[in-house]
């Protein structure tokens, strides 16, 4: 249990892709979990043999379920299309229950939404990605939020990131062309108040975004029959 | 020698690669390359110029790393000078094998199995007796049938938990019993545990580790199936003190070490590749679920396997062979599988199918598999699927 702590903690860490899966409500989750799991075990102590062996197999079915319910949101990560027929019998669990979990998950904002990985250069679209290092001045009282705000709610802004280093936010942006991107960066982004200085870094090739390849991969060199 | 059939693999190989179209389920190794975290040790160690001979025993560093891996992982302790770096599982087989004989001596050992056992034990000049597990009941090996193969010519048992080709795995008690035996008529134990950690349901025994076991076992294991190195050739072997000496021997006068940069890759998969285990791991248990369901499914009744990477269910209600059953399939829908009777005797009646392959693959093999069980004449009552097969 306190591994799935740990495991919900890298994950925050994480910018999900195919599916978008809000990780702060999964570790809500895993907190509360835990908190059945420590509480019940406290009761456990007090209770007698039979309750206790009734319990215990309670325990290991929260377990379990927890250890599905990652799985199935993982098999989903990978390929949101899956059909819950397919993840049921991969995971060993009924096809309906499948279903259920999905869409409490949708209710509650735990997988956000569903949405495609495109090589759009290999369509013959170009497109222009640029990764800006923001330096600001925080607000009182609003710390890096606002700024932030200010920031995200332009379309052409991919991705905002509050990170550790040199400077306060990771920007990415993205344009039809290096000009226009250039623009952004010079009229929006670097004209906000507070904003110190900006740093842009244009993007020239992509290898692997989010954990997709986008070059080609490995071919299977195995022979057709081994022993 | 020449009284030894090539595998009947080979055979099968030879006839499907000629062929377009193919999925094959016929391959014994994983899907995964192996782990780049690895790959990259075994370049760095090549760059850096470590393609000298090492010890014949292998690299110290890696013979310790091995040492303290199984304390940690099954509380079974081995001193260093107990450990051997072999090239490949093979190649601890038939140390043991040779380090252990005297010509005539008879080795007990499960049926179905790995091809190479009864070759192996007839090239060290010993006699194969072949113990035979059911499909019925899980190709669970009883220890009554061991003893009741002893002679006062055996001189060892080997065995193979999670097996080839069946993927049953042995429980706990059984293995104690098995030891039990071996203690009471004095037997070496060869224990082949390539497939330890392809474990999916229940914990794996390292045998090493039961009451009386580790003075008189051999425990054969490496790197193959865990971390995606088949390719490397790189395993391990722990015996007894004389009896790791006389591997020894043989290994020195035969092979010299295994190569220097891939004991390397083999120290960084060991030390570091524990959670690139663990992902693929997962990914062969749901490729496993789902496969096995389906054979069973679609009138391919198949136990569960509860280790490797084999599913291996019964073809007895087509009235069909083994060998018959594989190249209708192969010839008429394109998908290999490895005839039963490969594994010996009494494999007959099964084919090998291997579902460490893309799941794409595996979703158009069971569909292709369908439609050529409709077209069978067969007598599919006769193929009444027990829940519990189906209990996956």
């Amino acid at each position: 249990m306190y591994s799935s702590i740990a495991w919900a903690l890298v994950l925050r860490k994480i910018t999900f892709s195919k599916i978008h899966i809000q990780v702060d409500d999964l570790l809500e989750i895993v907190y509360t979990d835990t908190n059945v799991w420590m509480g019940s075990q406290s009761l456990l102590a007090h209770a007698n043999e039979d309750e206790r062996r009734v319990s215990e197999g309670n325990l290991v079915r929260m377990q379990d379920d927890m250890t599905k319910d990652r799985e199935i949101l993982k098999l989903l990560e990978q390929d949101s299309r899956m059909p819950a027929e397919r993840i049921a019998a991969m995971v060993g669990e009924d096809v309906d229950k499948v279903r259920d979990r999905i869409r409490e998950w949708e209710n509650a904002g735990i997988i956000r939404r569903y949405k495609t990985v495109i090589d759009w250069e290999r369509f013959g679209v170009e497109r222009v990605f640029a990764f800006i290092d923001v330096s600001v001045t925080p607000e009182r009282g609003a710390g890096f939020d606002d700024i932030a705000r200010r920031i995200y709610r332009y379309p052409e802004v991919h991705s905002v990131y509050l990170v550790s280093g040199g400077h306060d936010l990771r920007v990415v942006v993205e344009g039809d062309s290096m000009k226009q991107v250039a623009n952004f960066v010079a009229e929006k982004l670097a004209t906000i108040d507070r904003v110190n200085s900006t740093n842009t870094h244009f993007l020239l090739k992509k290898y692997k975004d989010d954990g997709d390849l986008f070059v080609e991969t490995d071919a299977d060199h195995r022979l057709m029959v081994t022993p | 020698m020449t009284a030894t059939p090539p595998s009947g693999i080979r055979r099968f190989f030879d006839i499907a690669a000629q062929m377009d179209d193919v999925i094959s389920l016929s391959v014994g190794e994983p899907d995964f390359v192996t782990p780049w975290r690895i790959r990259e040790a075994g370049i760095y160690a090549i760059e850096h110029g470590f393609t000298a001979y090492t010890s014949n025993a292998g690299l110290p560093r890696l013979i310790q790393a091995i040492s303290e891996y199984l304390y940690t992982r099954y509380q079974v302790h081995y001193d260093e000078d107990q450990i051997l770096i072999t090239v490949g599982v093979s190649e601890g087989l038939d140390l043991a094998l040779r380090a252990i004989l005297n010509t005539g001596d008879e080795v007990i050992y499960a049926e179905p199995c790995y091809v190479s056992y009864a070759p192996g034990i007839r090239f060290a000049g010993g006699i194969p007796v072949a113990v035979h597990t059911q499909g019925d009941d899980g190709f669970r090996i009883h220890p009554e049938d061991i003893e009741a193969a002893v002679t006062p010519k055996t001189k060892a048992l080997l065995l193979c938990y999670p097996n080839n080709p069946t993927g049953a795995t042995q429980n706990r008690e059984d293995l104690q019993r098995i030891v039990d035996i071996a203690v009471k008529h004095d037997l070496y134990i060869i224990s082949d545990e390539i497939y330890d950690r392809l474990t999916y349901i229940g914990k794996h025994t390292c045998l090493s580790s039961l009451n009386g076991a580790l003075d008189r076992t051999i425990l054969l294991n490496g790197f193959s199936k865990a971390y995606a190195m088949t390719g490397w050739r790189i395993a391990y072997a722990c015996a007894p003190k004389p009896i790791a000496e006389n591997m020894l021997k043989i290994h020195q006068y035969t092979m010299l070490c295994a190569p220097h940069m891939v004991q390397l890759a083999a120290l960084e998969a060991i030390q570091k590749a524990g959670n690139d285990v663990e992902e693929m791991v997962a990914d062969y248990d749901h490729r496993r679920r789902l496969f096995v369901r389906g054979l069973n499914e679609i009138g391919l009744r198949c136990i569960e396997p509860k280790g490797a990477f084999y599913a291996f269910p019964s073809i007895r209600h087509t009235g069909l062979t083994s060998e018959q059953f594989a190249s209708k399939l192969l010839m008429e829908e394109r998908v290999a599988v490895v005839p039963g009777n490969a594994f010996g005797a009494s494999g007959e009646g099964y084919v090998r199918c291997c579902y460490a392959t893309a799941l794409s693959q595996l979703e158009e093999a069971l569909e292709r598999m369908e439609r050529f069980m409709q077209k069978m004449p067969l007598e599919r009552k006769s193929a009444n699927i027990s829940s519990e097969a189906l209990k996956i």
